[in-house]
């Protein structure tokens, strides 16, 4: 549409400069999806009630199917592909192995970005605190004690 | 459909571009807006962004803790100045959505959204804030009992912009406490009151606010129960509780949603405010001087 006014967006996602015309419109689940084919962020409710589309901006944890991939322009994107090296995991995505904390798997990515901005405000956290900050990521499969067990085992407790 | 996304730099800008067009509309957070474009249930042709404006800052300014329009949920309970002065609305705003709405959503933004299934708004009405608007045309600063007019409706001009919530620090030679009860389902509170009260040196009630939040289409205060605690003593006050509750659960008139029915929620405002009332009275009693 002629109307339409693009903009260029210049980001850091996972480490890398990216830069890319989205339309003023574009949500952040979509640019990061389809754009850049970052998958592991899922949409699930597409109204940010339940976590699955989890990605950190600037270290804060955001709905990304409600969020404007206009509003990350110059600031830093963190996906779930970005939580390690690739071809490494952090300690996180090892204690989710470890304590074998995934059922179907779709709300792990969101579970593991939302997960390590809670670790990096609260370190060890209590199994309270964990259950408090994570309330917003939610598991269809209910598989929530493991979910907390592994937090709570890469949080050194 | 989202066409042009303005990004003014300074508050001058945003009010030029403010209000003269239809299908335009200011954002911060998104957190509201943004769902209601997806939902298709508001038309956006254009989005103010007010992200750069430096409305962000919150700050004491002698008698007054002015939290700026577009201070995030979690920087507000974070913020020092609000946990000090005003620690009912830091631990609500701790406590709003979940942990990504409170990272984006703002103060202002949820203030003139003016959902019913809300809690700040309550809270700012029981420590007698005002909000301070800004147009081309001049500043005006309105109680926040005068901001609401229904749900999802405010005084706010079309050329007006919310630009700061202006809350009193209590006075230190008076004891206040503030509390608010909320039951929510999911992440949406669906009934909740809250009550402040303020005791002279011989322990009368000399402030009383009674106010109810979620259950109501707006949030809104109880006159008649704050004139029944009105000079009373806490014991005074605490046998009242189941008076005070009642109250408020007569003055409010629920929406009914697929959770709770009118009569229910009613219900339960009743409830929160009387449970409201017993923890201002026990917090009250424990730290007595």
């Amino acid at each position: 549409m002629s109307d339409r006014t693009d903009l260029r967006l210049r980001v850091r996602v996972n480490g890398e400069e990216v830069m890319r015309e989205v339309s003023p419109g574009r949500l952040l689940l979509d640019f990061l999806r389809d754009d850049l084919r970052l998958t592991a962020a899922k949409r699930g409710c597409d109204v940010q009630v339940c976590g699955a589309c989890t990605v950190l901006v600037d270290g804060a944890p955001v709905s990304s199917c409600c969020y404007l991939a206009a509003d990350v322009d110059r600031r830093e994107v963190v996906t779930c592909e970005g939580l390690a090296h690739p071809g490494q995991k952090s300690k996180l995505q090892e204690a989710f192995i470890a304590v074998g904390a995934f059922q179907c798997g779709y709300c792990t990515p969101g579970m593991l970005v939302t997960a390590t901005a809670l670790l990096a405000e609260h370190p060890r956290p209590t199994r309270e605190q964990v259950a408090e900050y994570m309330k917003g990521n939610l598991c269809r499969c209910t598989g929530y004690a493991r979910i907390v067990d592994a937090i709570l085992l890469a949080g050194g407790s | 459909m989202i066409r042009v996304l303005h990004r003014p730099g300074s508050l001058e800008e945003a009010l030029e571009l403010i209000g003269c067009r239809e299908n335009r509309r200011v954002y911060a957070g998104g957190t509201e807006l943004l769902l209601l474009v997806k939902l298709g249930l508001a038309q956006v042709r254009e989005l103010v962004d007010l992200k750069r404006l430096g409305l962000d800052g919150i700050a004491r300014d002698g008698t007054v803790v002015i939290v700026g329009a577009c201070a995030t949920h979690a920087a507000i309970a974070r913020s020092r100045p609000v946990r000090a002065f005003i620690p009912v609305l830091a631990a609500t705003a701790g406590e709003l959505g979940n942990v990504r709405v409170r990272a984006t959503g703002t103060i202002g933004g949820n203030l003139c959204f003016a959902d019913p299934s809300s809690d700040v708004g309550c809270v700012l009405l029981l420590e007698d804030a005002e909000v301070e608007l800004r147009s081309r045309r001049g500043t005006r600063r309105v109680e926040i009992g005068r901001f609401f007019v229904h749900a999802f409706s405010t005084v706010l001009a079309d050329d007006e912009l919310l630009v700061a919530v202006r809350v009193p620090v209590p006075s230190r030679t008076r004891r206040r406490v503030t509390r608010y009860r909320r039951i929510a389902l999911g992440e949406r509170p669906t009934a909740g009151a809250g009550v402040s009260l303020e005791l002279d040196a011989g322990g009368r009630i000399v402030r009383a606010r009674v106010a109810v939040g979620a259950g109501n289409p707006h949030p809104i205060r109880i006159d008649e129960a704050e004139a029944h605690l009105q000079g009373q003593d806490l014991a005074t006050a605490r046998e009242g509780a189941e008076d005070v509750g009642r109250l408020a659960a007569t003055a409010c008139e629920p929406i009914g949603d697929v959770h709770a029915s009118p009569g229910y929620k009613r219900h339960l405002v009743g409830v929160m405010a009387r449970r409201a009332l017993e923890d201002v009275v026990v917090e009250l009693e424990a730290t007595r001087g």
